[in-house]
């Protein structure tokens, strides 16, 4: 199994200390927990995706049915690219705290040789212009299942301005080129079958909190 | 008829856990599952039923339309449909050893030259770590198969302490066509059935 882990830390170019934060003395009380508010995207239309949930909610699975982009003969001209976008509200304690979240992705790819595909993840909040991307590529001759994983400090991706609150937004998306495979006969295509995201809250020796209300 | 059993253990490295402070107050005293969710191309939106025990320690999955081609007539895309369970699952306090069985039937019509695989990946949601089985039949053949895959539930059911997960069973078929290109081989699934049986060790780990 193709097995691509990217542990790499989302490099979230500005980590805003909120203005007169200041490390705490003791850890905060509670935990940081995320609801699927909307899942849609030409890859995951009403009816094609299912959603569950842990029960203490920090963690989710949502499954497809028809998030697949191909190239061949029998593909449409647009069918090269999918995309399927997770809104997400992710709810921090009062004090804040920090940890880590991951999203894991699962599929299956068929790349005739010549031919690439990709997995893309792009992160970004509600109403803010910044995004982040993580990125796993995948080259032909292929005929096998897929995962990718990205991990973020959760102190980097869970921003609001203090006092604001600003859902989370995950649009993943699948691409496939035919490269120098013949697309008038041979077809290529990338599935996925599964996104899974959780939060695990640690306990960090110095986090931040928000100036008290004037 | 077609048979692999692969009792071999699921190979995740899981610690076992203890009961969770989150477990459900009406659990009952053994092991239960719950299915959550099934989804996946080869099990669009109703196109699976969902049968459970009355005990919640078993249930069948019914498929109607889930089928992977290859050769003659399929689609370039035909060749692989998988379809995905989410699980929940229960344990009683106290509780923690125990059996958890899949048995996965279907139909195979495998020209000569031609292969099926029935692949069953295992993992908890929102951890990568992924054990996975895998099935294969070979043309020529054209006949009922199953398969079954077994794991004991301290291996399988891993949940960091006080923490509760799903467990994800993807399952998946595949048709490769190999040298039967002309005609047309298929394989399907009727049914995914899964259980889970309690068994009490002399000791076990808690958080």
């Amino acid at each position: 199994m193709l097995n691509t882990l990217a542990a790499a830390a989302l490099a979230m170019s500005t980590i805003i200390i909120p203005p007169g934060g200041a490390p705490g003395t003791t850890p905060p009380p509670d935990i940081i927990t995320i609801d699927v508010v909307t899942i849609n995207g030409s890859g995951c239309k009403a009816g094609t995706a299912a959603v569950a949930v842990s029960p203490d909610n920090k963690a989710f699975t949502v499954t497809y049915s028809e998030f697949m982009a191909q190239v061949g003969p029998e593909a449409k001209p647009t069918d090269f690219r999918k995309n399927c976008q997770l809104n997400l509200r992710v709810n921090v304690p009062s004090g804040f705290t920090y940890g880590i979240a991951s999203t894991d992705y699962r599929g299956f790819a068929h790349l005739e040789r010549g031919a690439t595909a990709l997995e893309k993840a792009n992160y970004y909040f509600q109403g803010m212009s910044q995004t982040e991307y993580r990125q796993h590529n995948y080259a032909g001759p292929l005929s096998d299942d897929w995962q990718a994983t990205d991990t973020t400090d959760v102190a980097s991706i869970v921003y609001h301005p203090c006092g604001e609150k600003r859902n989370f937004n995950i649009n993943t998306e699948l691409r496939v080129a035919a490269g120098t495979s013949d697309p008038k006969k041979v077809t290529s295509f990338i599935a996925m079958d599964s996104t899974d995201g959780s939060i695990e809250t640690t306990y960090h020796f110095a986090w931040k909190t928000c100036p008290p209300k004037p | 008829m077609l048979k692999t059993v692969a009792a071999t253990a699921l190979a995740l490295s899981a610690v076992l856990s203890a009961p969770t402070a989150n477990a459900v107050p009406d659990v009952p005293d053994f092991v239960t599952i719950d299915v959550v969710t099934v989804n996946g191309s080869g099990c669009p939106a109703g196109t699976a039923a969902v049968a459970a025990a009355d005990d919640r320690t078993a249930f069948t999955v019914t498929y109607s339309q889930y089928l992977a081609q290859a050769g003659q007539g399929s689609g370039p895309t035909d060749f692989r449909k998988n379809c995905q369970l989410n699980i929940r699952v229960s344990y009683p306090q106290g509780f923690t050893f125990g059996i958890a069985q899949a048995d996965y039937r279907g139909f195979a019509s495998l020209q000569q030259g031609a292969t099926g695989t029935e692949k069953g990946s295992y993992y908890f949601q929102g951890m990568s770590q992924t054990a996975s089985r895998t099935h294969n039949f070979y043309g020529p053949a054209t006949d009922n198969w199953q398969a079954t895959d077994r794991a004991t539930v301290s291996e399988i059911i891993y949940a960091p302490c006080g923490e509760v997960r799903h467990l994800n069973i993807n399952t998946e078929l595949r048709v490769n066509a190999g040298s039967s290109s002309k005609a047309t081989s298929f394989m399907t699934m009727d049914s995914t059935d899964s259980s889970v049986s309690t068994k009490y060790q002399f000791s076990w780990k808690r958080c």
